[in-house]
């Protein structure tokens, strides 16, 4: 059963993103994630808005995000739901509330995408997260913002 | 700022007792937070929390009612330890601030709850829950209690069945913030400036859920029992039981039904003098949901509440649920049928969109009786109402809503609410 929910959630995402097989593999990568790492966070939501292409690096991600407000972050460091959350809204251009407005970054980020149901569940800013679920987010988000916002 | 209003926290003549048993109770879950969270944290848990709240203005008028206006200041936190194997303990708090035209602020403690969630508990699927402290009980027909309370419950959930007991204790919520009245008593203590507490009623209750059962239908049975904690010297007492039955489910398509029926038993005491009677509320609802045509719903509900009319007596729940009529308050002697058809305008322009996907339109007329049909005139009016929900960013949205009533040999009676959200 798991291994078929895990064939589903890569599958869909690697198509929303429209990566190839080489590129598939790093998705069922991140889905193997127990705490997702900011490197492969920043590849997601970057790749999923289509600011950078599918091989490219972790750390080109990282760069593009940070050009877009993202604060320093290293490409190994374990990241959290709100900062996941942050790094989605920056690529996908998603805007938010009255203080998202006023006070962009993980916490209103958060609050953000779980009105609009794309984060659900637990909604810690603060909270690690699977690489399972950021791709079930993501997977939300791309139904919602399509392929490139 | 009144005596009344800020007696929670400074203390008082009347409530002193009262105000100790709060303290009290207050501190024994505030301990109980600390011991369970550090001990989480001890055990090498994962501590999260957050925080925020929300500022809301309602102002509302009508006919026969003077203006009234209210801004609430709502702050809660949360914080959770996760106990590995996915359990976790969760503290929750709310608590806020009123305050009405006349600069009469009312704090109010909301929420103060400790959550013990455990899945596979008892197997595969299966989930405990308890909560304990200040916490919302609802029993799930809807039609008897819905309130904040301070006591506990405890969830199991297995495949094909849901079982729920727990016990609570309106007492120690002030006044301004219960709307627990059941009894002359209760009514004369709403009156009194002097009373700071809520009507005391000590409520236990226990109900089964059975889930997807065939054809997609969920049925649910449960009882309650109310005790009222008033002395028993020259004020009214009432002392209830409920039983309580309810079946929802889709029928086909994207049409719904849910179908609630509550039978009470009720014993009144004044002066040793004990009457006693049943009472039978209902309520009925189709839902018909039409998402291709902007996101619409219509729907198609009616209420039965018993007033004293043979076999019967006056249905009275432990709190009245709100009827969603703008000119009828109070669920008992009542029978109503209603059309209420709601859409959101924009909701094809932009699928991205908050205001788009969110803003919502509604309309709705009821009939309104009392519930002695045999009565020279049974018939009390029409209500006519629309309503807007606005929401411009998820953080911030307004609504506003109007109901007009005819009613038979009266003028005719209109009420407007309009109210502000912004959420921080």
């Amino acid at each position: 059963m798991r291994v078929r929910i895990t064939m589903v959630v890569v599958l869909c995402t690697s198509l929303a993103i429209g990566v190839g097989a080489q590129s598939a593999e790093r998705i069922e990568t991140v889905y193997e994630q127990e705490e997702l790492r900011a490197g492969s966070a920043a590849y997601l939501a970057a790749a999923s808005a289509g600011l950078v292409s599918p091989d490219a690096d972790e750390s080109e991600a990282l760069r593009t995000l940070a050009e877009r407000g993202l604060k320093e972050l290293d490409e190994a460091e374990v990241t959290s739901l709100g900062e996941f959350s942050h790094m989605l809204m920056l690529a996908h251009e998603i805007s938010g509330g009255v203080w998202y407005f006023l006070f962009p970054g993980p916490r209103y980020a958060t609050r953000e995408l779980a009105y609009r149901e794309i984060v659900q569940g637990e909604r810690y800013p603060g909270q690690q997260l699977s690489g399972e679920r950021a791709l079930r987010i993501v997977g939300r988000l791309l139904s919602i913002f399509g392929e490139e916002a | 700022m009144t005596q009344r209003s800020f007696g929670l926290l400074f203390s008082i003549e009347n409530g002193a007792g009262s105000g100790r048993r709060c303290r009290r109770l207050v501190s024994v879950v505030a301990l109980a937070v600390v011991l369970g969270l550090v001990g989480g944290g001890s055990l090498g848990a994962q501590l999260d929390g957050d925080f925020g709240g929300t500022l809301s203005l309602d102002a509302q008028t009508g006919t026969e009612d003077d203006l009234g206006l209210q801004a609430l200041l709502s702050l809660w936190g949360r914080g959770r330890a996760s106990l590995g194997a996915e359990s976790s303990l969760t503290f929750t708090a709310e608590g806020g601030v009123g305050v009405d035209q006349e600069l009469e602020a009312t704090p109010d403690l909301d929420i103060l709850a400790l959550q013990f969630l455990v899945p596979g508990a008892f197997g595969a699927r299966s989930v405990l829950e308890a909560e304990a402290g200040r916490i919302q009980v609802r029993e799930p027909s809807g039609l008897v209690f819905n309130h904040r309370a301070d006591g506990a419950t405890v969830d199991v959930s297995l495949p094909g069945v849901s079982v729920r007991v727990g016990g609570a204790f309106t007492g120690l919520l002030l006044q301004d913030g219960s709307s627990v009245v059941m009894s002359s008593a209760d009514i004369a203590a709403l009156d009194d400036e002097d009373e700071l507490w809520g009507a005391p009623r000590l409520v236990a209750l226990s109900d089964i859920t059975l889930p997807d059962l065939a054809g997609g239908q969920s049925v649910l049975l449960g009882g309650l029992f109310q005790l009222d904690m008033r002395d028993n010297d020259d004020t009214e007492r009432v002392d209830t039981r409920y039983g309580y039955l309810g079946i929802d489910g889709p029928i086909v398509g994207s049409l719904y039904w849910d179908g609630r029926v509550a039978l009470s038993w009720e014993e009144r005491t004044v002066d040793q003098d004990t009457d006693s009677g049943i009472g039978l509320a209902a309520s009925a609802e189709l839902e018909l949901f039409l998402e291709q045509v902007l996101n619409s719903a219509l729907t198609v509900d009616g209420y039965f509440g018993s007033g004293d009319v043979d076999p019967f007596v006056g249905f009275t729940p432990v709190n009245p649920r709100s009827t969603g009529l703008l000119t009828v308050q109070r669920p008992e002697d009542l029978v109503f049928g209603r059309v209420n058809y709601r859409f959101r305008p924009f909701s094809p322009l932009s699928q991205e969109s908050v205001f788009a996907q969110n803003t919502e339109l509604g309309v709705y007329g009821a009939g309104i009786f009392g519930s002695d049909f045999a009565a020279d005139e049974p018939f009390q009016g029409i209500e006519l109402g629309a309503r807007t929900g606005l929401r411009l960013t998820s953080d911030f949205g307004a609504a506003a809503r109007i109901g007009v009533r005819t009613r038979p040999e009266q003028d005719t009676q209109v009420r407007g609410q309009v109210q502000g959200t912004l959420s921080f």
